[in-house]
């Protein structure tokens, strides 16, 4: 541009060609900020009239609805981001207006620079318009107090940063395509090929890595990137306790403000050299074209491979998926390339290189090239390990506060144990890490080319999940998952030599940190139905030392001999906490809790879940053999009580699969009358009245001769106290 | 002066101008003439630095033209599609190119609107074709540049308002330094405008000839000779490019000196002789056809 002529004069005159941008945007904004705000603001006043919530409460509440966590404001950040983008430089898809601009006597760079400030004003304006309007109301109605403007402040600038990175990742799609469409197309691209990559890898490691654990470590945001880092800001900021700015997300808005500014010189570089005869063409730049075409093309015909895998439940449906999805997205982006169908049959070479990567990857996901699977960790370097398993207490829940302190989080054994486990001595880890990285290295092949999995719920608890978490030396955590013969009497003593210490029972046991003022009630179900029982403060102090004796005291022999008698549940004092729940501990009591059975007893309470059951006048039970039902009914006292001593529920009766019973028969269902109705596990098929066993018997038989059925065999008990 | 040396685009596979030498003098009117296809308006992007060449330059004054905005203020491009900013009016066009263009003329704006009958305020989405034409060349006029890039500009208009305009470039030329070049494949539109053309043909450029210079050489004439013997003397002696015979009548266009023609016509004395004017067409014909070219294949 001329220098008669200023920046503001043409950026005036530009924004002259954006006017309904402009009126989306205070739209938008109105409709975000204030419009929400004023809804919300009835439902604040709500609920201080009702004293649901305190004032300090609201005041958090509305600063993060008028900032960044804001899902009306992420939503028009998002939107407004793409529309400005592509609007703003449409004129690169329009051969009339790209000729138009192109002969001015104007830099390309000038233009760039016009077009990229008028799209950040066309949005920060009324967002901030809009925002102070929102903050004068909030000050009217005292949710917002003035010495908290400095933070509201910095969240202001926050969204416009936020705003300005999306804003540029959609103008760099714009430079490099020449039609609004793949602009659009290649913008989504930009925002979500990441993080779908993350996605199908996680997906993968999962089906194929036999050792993959859940409790996979926490995401970066890279592997989200480039939305990552936005998305940890929110996150962020919704855990804040007060109003006030959190400082510690200052590294990922440096990060999106560094990488803003990268992205704004390249796009204005390329935008510089973009040939103009590619408007109203696909891709702008020919070198762009391969790339982006493989990279989308690895992606797809990754998940189109395991969605083939998981339809056919073979190797061939991968390959077989692998190679539908290249063709497919060869087909399909060399058709947008070109805008037209012909085209299919061009550039087979670099299509044929994305087909070899994807092909790779499958290769090395099911052949496990980079060792993932037989990863076992150099005992010098590891400082300590976390150790759990599906064998016990696989129901066991617990609850952890949150790092603010306002939140109760319902968590199960498994991560309570993973979050706080830190064993130091591997001596017992060691032999079980070695067995399980060798049974997993005997499964994976069947279970990759045959998509067997039933090892993962044996049912004769032969092979158990066991999961691994080692904190390195040098900081980092890795976690595995092997399946372990637990059959294996050494194996099974190292397991019991772990269980044994105060270390892992203090992780696993979350029973174990609770405190008298945490809870009010006791909430557990016996065979007359389900009940809560209230505590004083005084009971409540002498059950927990009655409970944390005993379970310090259960060594695994006992546990191995042993199934739980009855399980109560916590019921939780939670004062100003939100929680997603009442129920925030649970615990089982066994035959060996002396002093906590003493305590229940001591105060009506029920040891056993079959408590009561001689009241019962009469006993049904149904029995399944896969294809038939047998009905057993049975008045006699006798039969009632050989029967419900013989039985127990079948979730009591999992929670401890160390015990083991040759004679036992999972699966029934037990009721009594209408009130008690439950799947019970016989656990001594000899012991029960031999009319009964007569068809416990036929019904094995008949369900091992269709050991292909899917149905389970198993007895329905009836119990009816009159 | 514009001089293209050795330009060449291509698109993809398509070689749309090869190697190209051209150069336009000031204060003249240029046209480029060509089919389509030819490589017109790629070369008129070009040198309106919309397009960047593969190879060589396209300077203004040895200035290069691409990305350059001091030299992009001596020209105003009129693309053969022409765009306008949506939903605006003349005036608000004109507004923006004033403050785009140092030299643009609101004044001048005004005038030639009112000149050609045009609201100023009306919109240009409401306008005829040629309304369009019009207002962009007002527009490429008020701009006051020393070139005036006109792509099939003519092409729509009136042969009342194409006067109109001829009328005006002429007036423009006369006043101020000015210069404008005609792209456009009708050899007839161009040939009472231009003083000189160059000939593009698949993205090379055949011919740039002052059409003064070309007419001096070249001339066309009607005479009936006394008989066969006479004829074939005269075919004999003058440079004949093309002949036609109807009945006695015979139209030869001939190359060489006017004197010489008429020396080599008078000695045989004809019964009737006359020189007729040469139009564009045959110019090219004769020209074209000593490098070879089939003239009448490449222009309409």
């Amino acid at each position: 541009m001329t220098s008669k002529r200023s920046f503001a004069d043409l950026c005036k005159e530009n924004r002259k060609r954006r006017l309904w941008p402009i009126a989306l945007s205070i739209a938008a904004n109105f409709f975000a900020q204030i419009v929400f705000i004023m809804l919300l603001i009835s439902r604040y006043k709500y609920r201080l009239e009702h004293e649901l919530a305190v004032i300090e409460d609201i005041r958090r509440a509305f600063f993060q609805n008028v900032s960044a966590p804001s899902v009306p404001v992420v939503i028009i950040v998002f939107g407004l981001a793409v529309v400005n983008a592509l609007q703003g430089f449409s004129y690169l898809s329009d051969s009339k207006m790209s000729d138009l601009y192109g002969a001015l006597p104007m830099k390309r760079s000038k233009l760039f620079d016009i077009m990229c400030v008028n799209g950040i004003l066309v949005f920060a304006v009324p967002f901030i318009i809009c925002n102070i309007i929102t903050l004068i109301i909030g000050i009217a109605n005292g949710f917002v107090l003035w010495n908290t403007i400095g933070a509201y402040l910095l969240s202001a600038v926050t969204v416009i940063a936020e705003y300005v990175f999306l804003y540029m990742i959609a103008i760099l799609a714009a430079v490099l395509t020449g039609h609004i469409v793949v602009a659009f197309l290649g913008t989504m691209v930009f925002y979500g090929l990441t993080s779908f990559y993350t996605f199908i890898i996680q997906l993968y490691e999962l089906e194929f890595f036999i050792s993959y654990s859940v409790f996979e470590k926490e995401s970066s945001w890279l592997e989200y990137f480039p939305v990552g880092p936005i998305f940890e800001i929110i996150a962020k900021m919704q855990e804040i306790k007060t109003v006030s700015y959190p400082v510690h997300l200052l590294p990922e808005l440096a990060v999106i403000c560094v990488l803003s500014i990268v992205l704004y010189f390249g796009c204005r570089y390329l935008n510089t050299i973009r040939p103009s005869e590619a408007a109203g063409k696909a891709m702008a730049f020919k070198v762009t074209k391969p790339l982006i075409k493989i990279a989308i093309m690895i992606a797809v015909s990754l998940s189109f491979g395991l969605l083939f895998y998981g339809l056919s439940d073979k190797v061939f449906g991968l390959v077989f998926g692998v190679l539908c999805g290249v063709v497919v997205t060869h087909i399909v982006i060399e058709t947008i390339y070109e805008f037209d169908f012909k085209a299919s049959m061009k550039h087979i070479p670099s299509s044929a290189l994305a087909g070899a990567v994807s092909a790779f990857l499958v290769a090395a996901f099911i052949f496990d090239l980079f060792g993932y699977d037989c990863w076992l960790p150099n005992t010098d370097r590891v400082e300590s390990c976390a150790v759990t398993t599906d064998m016990i207490f696989d129901n066991l829940r617990t609850c952890m506060l949150s790092n603010d302190g306002t939140y109760m989080y319902n968590m199960g054994k498994d991560g309570r144990v993973m979050e706080n486990m830190r064993l130091s001595d591997m001596s017992n880890i060691e032999p079980i890490e070695l067995a399980g990285a060798k049974k997993t290295k005997e499964i994976r092949f069947e279970k990759i080319f045959s998509n067997n999995d039933s090892y993962s719920y044996d049912e004769n608890a032969t092979l158990r999940e066991i999961s691994f978490r080692w904190h390195m030396k040098n900081g980092k955590t890795v976690d595995r998952k092997f399946y372990v013969d637990m059959s294996d009497e050494a194996i099974l003593d190292n397991f019991g030599q772990i269980f044994n210490t105060e270390e892992f029972k203090n992780a696993c046991f979350g029973i174990l940190d609770s405190k008298p003022d945490e809870f009010y009630a006791l909430n557990y179900t016996d065979i007359t139905g389900s009940h809560i029982k209230e505590l004083s403060l005084s009971e409540r102090e002498e059950m927990l030392e009655a409970l944390k004796k005993d379970i310090y005291s259960q060594n695994f022999d006992d546990l191995k001999k042993e199934s739980p008698l009855i399980e109560y549940t916590i019921l939780g004092n939670l004062g100003n906490k939100r929680y997603d729940g009442m129920e925030i501990y649970n615990f089982y009591v066994f035959p060996s809790f002396t002093n906590t059975k003493a305590f229940l007893s001591s105060k009506n309470l029920p040891v056993e879940w079959r408590d009561g059951y001689e009241k019962a006048s009469v006993i049904d039970m149904t029995v399944y053999s896969g294809e038939d039902d047998y009905e057993w009914s049975s008045e006699d006292r006798k039969d009632i009580k050989e029967t419900v001593e013989n039985a127990i529920p079948y979730d009591l009766y999992h929670v401890n699969s160390a015990v083991k019973s040759e004679k036992s028969s999972d699966l029934a269902t037990l009721s009594i009358g209408n009130i008690f109705s439950d799947t019970v596990v016989i656990t001594d098929v000899d012991k029960i009245p031999s009319d009964l066993r007569d068809i416990v018997n036929k019904a094995q038989d008949e369900e091992e001769t269709e050991a292909d059925s899917s149905t389970d065999a198993g007895w329905v008990i009836h119990l009816n106290n009159g | 002066m514009i001089q293209a040396i050795n330009l060449t685009k291509s698109f993809e596979d398509i070689i749309a101008i090869s190697g190209i030498d051209l150069t336009i003098e000031d204060g003249q009117v240029f046209g480029l003439i060509g089919t389509n296809g030819a490589g017109k308006s790629t070369f008129l992007r070009m040198a309106a630095g919309i397009l960047k060449p593969d190879k060589g330059t396209i300077s203004i004054d040895g200035r290069v033209v691409f990305d350059n905005p001091k030299v992009k203020q001596e020209f105003f491009y009129i693309s053969d599609d022409i765009a306008f900013f949506p939903n605006t009016t003349p005036l608000e066009m004109a507004v923006f190119f004033e403050k785009v263009y140092e030299s643009f003329n609101m004044q001048r704006f005004s005038e030639l609107m009112d000149k050609f009958g045009l609201e100023k305020k009306r919109k240009i989405r409401t306008f005829s074709k040629g309304m369009k034409k019009q207002l962009s060349i007002i527009l490429g006029l008020s701009s006051m540049t020393r070139y005036l890039y006109c792509d099939e500009t003519f092409d729509g208009l009136d042969p009342v308002m194409r006067q109109a305009v001829k009328s005006i470039f002429a007036g423009e030329m006369a006043t101020r330094k000015f210069t404008p070049v005609i792209a456009s494949h009708n050899l007839r539109e161009l040939e009472d405008i231009c003083d000189t053309v160059g000939l593009l043909h698949k993205g090379g450029i055949i011919l740039s000839k002052n059409l003064d210079d070309a007419k001096a050489d070249v001339h066309k004439l009607q005479c009936v000779f006394r008989d066969d013997d006479s004829k074939e003397r005269v075919m004999k002696r003058l440079c004949v490019i093309s002949e036609e015979n109807r009945g006695k009548l015979v139209t030869l266009t001939v190359r060489g000196t006017e004197e010489e023609t008429r020396e080599v016509l008078m000695e045989e004395s004809p019964i009737y002789m006359e020189m007729l004017p040469l139009s564009l067409e045959e110019i090219f014909i004769s020209e074209t056809g000593v490098e070879g070219y089939d003239i009448k294949k490449i222009i309409c």
